[in-house]
């Protein structure tokens, strides 16, 4: 049923990333895994957990996860949420004691980072997607780069590379990137940026719904792009038909969240605990697919 | 041709802004139904077309323009000949379906059946609009669909189609558009809409 074929961005720039890949994670690749093979849409909820890594020239492999969201879409009221993590937050690893919860992808790949937010939040993931650094780069250069608002300016250049004024602005595919990775530039650190990250998936999702509104073909187009730069397991034909879910939902349906953290070290580790009032949040997203 | 089914002005005034409001509601929802594969019980927005409903003159030709999509390379020869092929088959059921839609409601039941996933079925039935049984000289001014079909493999299509009307109504001429996407995938030989978008736009 899962046949290797073609479309993968689609689904990262509609949000409703999705896909199947059961061989060996390649992390210098956008891809996209199914989580659970028997899943079947029957309950008019789909969840997917999105996966930005560090992987790059240099480190092609053996990568962590610096984004980690799971997007929540209900396919009845067309309304959806997306849970951001952030990478340092500590957690149970299945099979690894506790760690940051961005070291699951390096000891299992996506299926372990998968079963850990699983076992956190209680939500049962239907499909992964996962993008490193050089091809996230490529896809928004074929892409076109995103228009978004940037709330609060952002200046790293030493580090991740970002100089962006705040509002709304035109993002190339190398500005996207280090608007995407940029922490140092904000007194949040990494709960503004990855809560960020949750508001380029949004600005991207209203690319794709500006674009579609115009020409329905374009969906076509943003798959193809995918197919250029992703491995993945899943039938074009059930790539094609989430693209289109993802066509009808606007980006004002649906919520950025970031879970509620507070600071923290274990050793001499900095990290952030994730607050228990997040379980509401958990619950919201795993009854309603929806914030 | 034939009389009509009841249709109040007012409806149709409405009609338009709330068929253009809903449609991508509907849509929506069928979309999951057919993800489901479970028929699911579709909203009803407008009047649903009555089997009765006066049907229209084809006035204008339809104009196609039908483009391959995903291809970096140019298509090879056999591709080619693939998408020729689909392209046809695209175009046949596409002018069947929207004229059944938009021309001859009369026919809209057959000319779904077999066009349409079940739950898009079900709901299509549900949302094409009436045109009021007052109206006459009804007729398509214009009539141009632009298809993209996903290549090399060529199973998957969008399609933005557009069909102008004038009639008379009330004694007074009318003109409206109706703009219908249609989102189809291929089985075999045979290619289904999955999905719609249907809206009257006043012109």
């Amino acid at each position: 049923m899962i046949k290797r074929s073609a479309a993968l961005v689609v689904v990262l720039a509609t949000l409703v990333m999705a896909t199947a890949f059961t061989g060996a994670p390649n992390a210098a690749k956008l891809l996209v895994g199914r989580v659970h093979a028997s899943f079947q849409p029957t309950t008019g909820k789909v969840y997917i957990l999105v996966i930005g890594n560090d992987a790059r020239v240099g480190n092609p492999t053996n990568s962590r996860a610096d984004a980690i969201h799971i997007m929540g879409l209900n396919t009845e009221t067309m309304r959806g949420g997306i849970l951001n993590f952030p990478r340092d937050s500590w957690v149970p690893i299945p099979g690894y004691g506790s760690g940051k919860i961005n070291e699951a992808l390096y000891h299992g790949g996506p299926d372990l980072l998968a079963r850990t937010l699983e076992n956190l939040t209680g939500i049962t993931l239907d499909y992964w997607v996962m993008v490193g650094f050089q091809d996230f780069v490529s896809i928004m250069r074929s892409l076109g780069g995103v228009t978004m608002n940037v709330p609060q300016a952002a200046y790293d250049p030493g580090g991740s590379g970002a100089r962006l004024r705040a509002g709304t602005q035109h993002l190339k595919a190398q500005q996207a990137l280090a608007y995407m990775r940029t922490r140092k530039a904000f007194g949040g650190g990494d709960v503004t940026r990855t809560t960020n990250q949750g508001r380029f998936l949004l600005a991207l999702l209203r690319k794709l719904n500006r674009q579609v509104g115009h020409n329905p073909a374009a969906l076509l187009d943003w798959i193809a792009v995918t197919r250029r730069y992703a491995r993945y397991d899943i039938s074009a034909e059930e790539m094609f038909r989430l693209g289109v879910v993802a066509t009808k939902v606007k980006a004002r349906d649906i919520d950025n969240v970031t879970v509620p953290v507070s600071v923290g070290s274990v050793g001499a580790a900095s990290v952030v605990f994730i607050s228990p009032s997040a379980r509401s949040l958990y619950d919201r997203l795993r009854q309603n697919a929806a914030l | 041709m034939s009389t009509a089914a009841p249709s109040s002005r007012l409806g149709w005034r409405l009609l338009p802004g709330v068929l253009a409001a809903s449609a991508a509601v509907i849509a929506g929802s069928l979309l999951l139904a057919a993800l489901r594969d479970n028929p699911v019980e579709a909203l009803t927005f407008g009047s649903p077309a009555a089997p009765a409903a006066p049907a229209a003159e084809a006035g204008a030709p339809w104009a196609f323009a039908t483009r391959p999509i995903g291809m970096h390379a140019k298509l090879d020869k056999a591709q080619k000949a693939r998408f020729q092929a689909q392209r046809g088959r695209v175009a046949a059921l596409i002018e069947d379906l929207v004229d059944a839609t938009v021309l001859d409601p009369g026919r809209l039941q057959a000319a779904v059946r077999g066009a349409m996933v079940p739950s898009a079925a079900t709901a299509f039935r549900k949302t094409v609009p009436a045109i009021p049984a007052t109206a006459t000289d009804i007729r398509a001014v214009r009539r141009s669909a632009r298809v993209g079909i996903q290549a090399p493999a060529f199973k998957s299509a969008a399609v933005r189609a557009k069909v102008t009307m004038r009639a008379t109504i009330d004694g007074r001429l009318t003109k409206w558009r109706n703009d219908i996407t249609f989102w189809m995938q291929r089985e075999g030989k045979t290619w289904k809409v999955l999905a719609f978008d249907l809206a009257r736009v006043p012109q």
